[in-house]
């Protein structure tokens, strides 16, 4: 595996947060989807990577080398960062000129042909100073601006967050052509599944700074099923793969299976029927990794 | 131009699976002819769906069966199969259909007799009446 990069044993304090020890790597080719609920530390993660935070304890590497200093800026210069509130130097500089500003400090990387075809894609209005534009008109700026050099790797902290739906489309599609010749790296956080379901190959489950499962998304929603099946609830319980099970109609059982393959051959072998079966969505998903998170947890401290 | 590709999670049928088998015969019925490019990887990705990682998987399995040839920083297009495979792929599709069909009805937990009676139901169904066909 080419990893773009990576943390290894990494652990941050910030106050009373603390991320990790955590072990991340972002294969090349891929996009992976941060999730968690609000603090689970998504941003600290994501100014780690992009050489914002330096850790206290443990590495992390851009493209197979340390993140060490980057006096020329040439690491820098192959990230492309999308922060959650992004504010030029100067906010009363308008979208022309704080993009030439970017334009110089890119040096040789910038593509103005690209920017071009962003700024058009995204409606921006060069003449518009950057403090009268509206969260959403930032949001497409800046956008535009971390994709314009075309970087090796791509780090979207929660990307869509005030972008109107039209917007959000063209981002989409924009991540989409960014990814296509397959050299290129993205990481996204978000809170959108639908951006999970159709952006990401990877998908990091954070929570409270540790990272709960790193999961390849065709597998979990392969692995993950609902069932109904002609048994007893308490006894569906008991299969290997069941994570919860309730009564459903007709003496069935409502079953939801994180191996579904296993699940299925346990019914099979016990001779209860399989009426049903379905896809488990995202949401619910990673909502079950977390309660079992917390089970397990629990149990372990008593 | 997106591919007629539509896969279903509410099934236990592997995601590379159920691509790999609608691509096979949208290739082997010639809906997509000779030399046809196909969407990049993570273009066929963004329209299922699916990640990049099931449609590599995908491509390289048809690659392997000389459905499709990959030109170097070019793409992947759809290969000449002759007419001789086209059949025997034809007939192995339909099979897989029959079988994925099949595992749903099992579900129902009728007998094999009863399924045996329903298909040819079905058959007549789509058919129609062609008893006097000669096999």
């Amino acid at each position: 595996m080419n990893a773009a990069a990576e943390l290894r044993n990494v652990r941050k304090r910030r106050g009373r947060f603390r991320l990790g020890p955590a072990d991340l790597a972002l294969e090349q080719g891929l996009v992976t989807a941060v999730v968690g609920p609000n603090g689970a530390g998504k941003t600290t993660l994501f100014r780690l990577l992009a050489g914002l935070l330096k850790p206290d304890e443990g590495e992390v590497r851009l493209f197979g080398t340390p993140a060490g200093p980057d006096p020329n800026g040439e690491l820098k210069a192959r990230l492309g960062y999308v922060e959650e509130y992004i504010q030029p130097l100067d906010d009363r500089a308008t979208v022309g000129e704080w993009t030439r500003f970017t334009a110089r400090w890119r040096g040789a990387r910038w593509n103005e042909a690209n920017w071009q075809r962003l700024a058009r894609a995204f409606e921006l209005d060069p003449e518009a100073s950057w403090r009268e534009l509206s969260p959403g008109m930032k949001k497409r700026a800046s956008f535009a601006l971390a994709l314009a050099h075309d970087p090796d790797l791509l780090l979207l902290d929660e990307p869509s967050s005030g972008l109107d739906p039209f917007a959000w489309r063209i981002m989409m599609e924009e991540i989409r052509r960014y990814m296509d010749g397959g050299e290129r790296t993205a990481i996204v956080a978000t809170h959108v599944m639908e951006e999970v379901r159709r952006l990401a190959d990877i998908i990091v489950f954070l929570y409270d700074g540790r990272i709960l499962g790193v999961y390849e998304k065709d597998r979990l929603l392969e692995d993950w099923k609902t069932i109904w099946a002609v048994l007893p609830a308490d006894e569906a319980l008991l299969l290997p793969g069941v994570v919860a099970a309730e009564r459903a109609d007709g003496g069935a059982a409502r079953i939801v299976t994180r191996d579904a393959r296993r699940t299925e051959s346990a019914l099979r072998g016990r001779g209860a029927a399989v009426t049903e079966m379905r896809a488990v969505e995202l949401e619910d998903i990673l909502w079950h990794i977390l309660q079992l998170d917390k089970t397990e947890k629990g149990s372990g401290v008593r | 131009m997106p591919l007629p590709i539509r896969i279903s999670h509410d099934s236990a049928e592997p995601l590379y699976h159920q691509i790999a088998q609608q691509l096979r015969s949208l290739i082997v019925s010639g809906r997509l002819p000779p030399g046809t490019m196909l969407p990049s990887i993570r273009e066929l990705a963004a329209e299922t769906e699916c990640s990049v990682i099931t449609v590599r998987r995908v491509y390289q399995e048809l690659e392997g069966e000389g459905l499709v040839y990959t030109r170097q920083g070019t793409g992947t297009f759809v290969a000449d199969v002759g007419a001789e495979r086209r059949d025997r792929f034809r007939l192995e599709a339909v099979r897989e259909t029959l079988v994925q069909a099949l595992e749903r009805v099992r579900m129902s937990g009728l007998t094999k007799k009863e399924i045996r009676e329903a298909f040819e139901e079905a058959l007549s169904v789509v058919y129609g009446d062609e008893r006097s066909e000669s096999t």
